[in-house]
């Protein structure tokens, strides 16, 4: 089962890479290890079980490849493709996305909180049963996806798009919405009021 | 070690199991339902489902317990002597149990019912309806949300690590994010 260890450093709380012992701010080499996963991610259909909480990736392709159970918390992703993507409980919580591609993906059950998304593209995707909750999110598009009971609770959403979107259990209470359309979708069955409970 | 994830129409809510990487006793939680695609999960696997956890005895997360006996012996772990037609090992709060080597720790966390337990393994925290993504549990009164909301601040959010949050219904998250964006444990 995927396990996080902490850190080996001496008062440290952060998590260590999967096969490092570290975490990247007590990594002897951070750039030679992420030169390992970036090529870990690039060579193998399928990853799982790694964690890589505060990893920094830029202008590369991990296109069509199937994560699972994995963990990016706190990364940074620069012009990251990960079109047509499987992924599944998947944990990028806090992170920054710029420009980022996530077109065609296969999302279920992954974690966006309190993530920044800037120019990121979830367009013509199932993002099912994940968790979008505080992201700030500028210039983005979710057009033609599928959200199903995701929720962006108390997230800062501006210039961006869910046109013709299934929203159906999908929650947007105390979202701040900005030039946000939902032209084609069935807003009608999300919630924008009070959050429902458990 | 691998864990699976279900998700029941009927009730809205998430099926968890624990197994073996090479298949071999199982854990299921939370059995809200059992249809083919559930089953289709345990038996590719090659799982038998030896110990089913209830983090409580709510409908839409124990249904399944009857049609999953036509299957599998297993025994039943719950807050309660008894579940349905079932009767159930008592798992009390701070309690440790072991199954074939995971190692499961339940807490109690009562306010969405009186039988509110929270499991523990790993890096996974199983919450059933104590709380989720952003939200906490329904409860009967006022008393019962106060008592809620200080057994998850008391017990939980002053756990060190950080856990990957795996919630009764609707998406996972972790249990910083849930520190810093689920408005009810904000609240002083």
């Amino acid at each position: 089962m995927f396990e996080i260890e902490g850190c080996k450093h001496d008062g440290c709380l952060l998590t260590a890479v999967t096969g490092t012992g570290y975490c990247f701010y007590h990594l002897e080499n951070p750039a030679e290890v992420t030169e390992g996963i970036s090529r870990r991610l690039k060579e193998n259909e399928t990853i799982k079980n790694l964690n890589a909480e505060y990893i920094e990736l830029s202008d590369m392709s991990i296109a069509g490849k199937n994560l699972y159970v994995s963990r990016f918390s706190h990364g940074v992703f620069n012009r990251v493709d990960f079109s047509g993507c499987s992924l599944r409980i998947v944990f990028f919580d806090f992170c920054v996305f710029r420009d980022c591609l996530f077109k065609n993906t296969d999302m279920k059950y992954s974690v966006f909180a309190g993530a920044t998304l800037n120019g990121c593209d979830f367009s013509s995707s199932d993002t099912v049963h994940c968790n979008f909750n505080r992201v700030t999110a500028k210039g983005c598009s979710f057009n033609g996806s599928d959200l199903y009971f995701s929720t962006f609770a108390y997230s800062d959403i501006s210039d961006t798009t869910f046109v013709d979107c299934n929203l159906k259990k999908v929650r947007f209470n105390n979202t701040k919405r900005i030039e946000v359309s939902f032209k084609y979708s069935n807003y009608e069955e999300a919630f924008f009021g009070e959050s429902p409970r458990l | 070690m691998k864990l699976h994830f279900h998700f029941s129409v009927a009730g809205f809510s998430n099926t968890y199991i624990l197994g073996p990487d090479e298949g071999g006793d199982a854990i299921i939680i939370d059995p809200g339902t059992l249809n083919v695609a559930l089953l289709n999960i345990i038996e590719s696997n090659n799982y038998y489902i030896k110990n089913v956890l209830l983090t409580h005895a709510h409908e839409s997360h124990s249904s399944g317990l009857k049609t999953l006996r036509k299957i599998y012996d297993f025994t039943v772990y719950s807050g309660n002597k008894q579940v349905l037609d079932f009767k159930s090992a008592e798992v009390v709060d701070g309690e440790s149990l072991d199954f074939s080597g995971i190692g499961v720790r339940a807490i109690g966390v009562q306010g969405h019912s009186l039988d509110s337990l929270v499991y523990i393994t790993g890096s996974c925290m199983f919450t059933g309806d104590a709380f989720g993504a952003g939200v906490i549990g329904t409860t009967p009164n006022s008393y019962a949300r106060e008592l809620l909301i200080t057994s998850i601040k008391t017990k939980i959010l002053t756990l060190e690590r950080n856990y990957l949050i795996f919630p009764g219904h609707g998406s996972p998250s972790t249990l910083e994010a849930e520190r810093i964006t689920n408005p009810a444990l904000a609240e002083k």
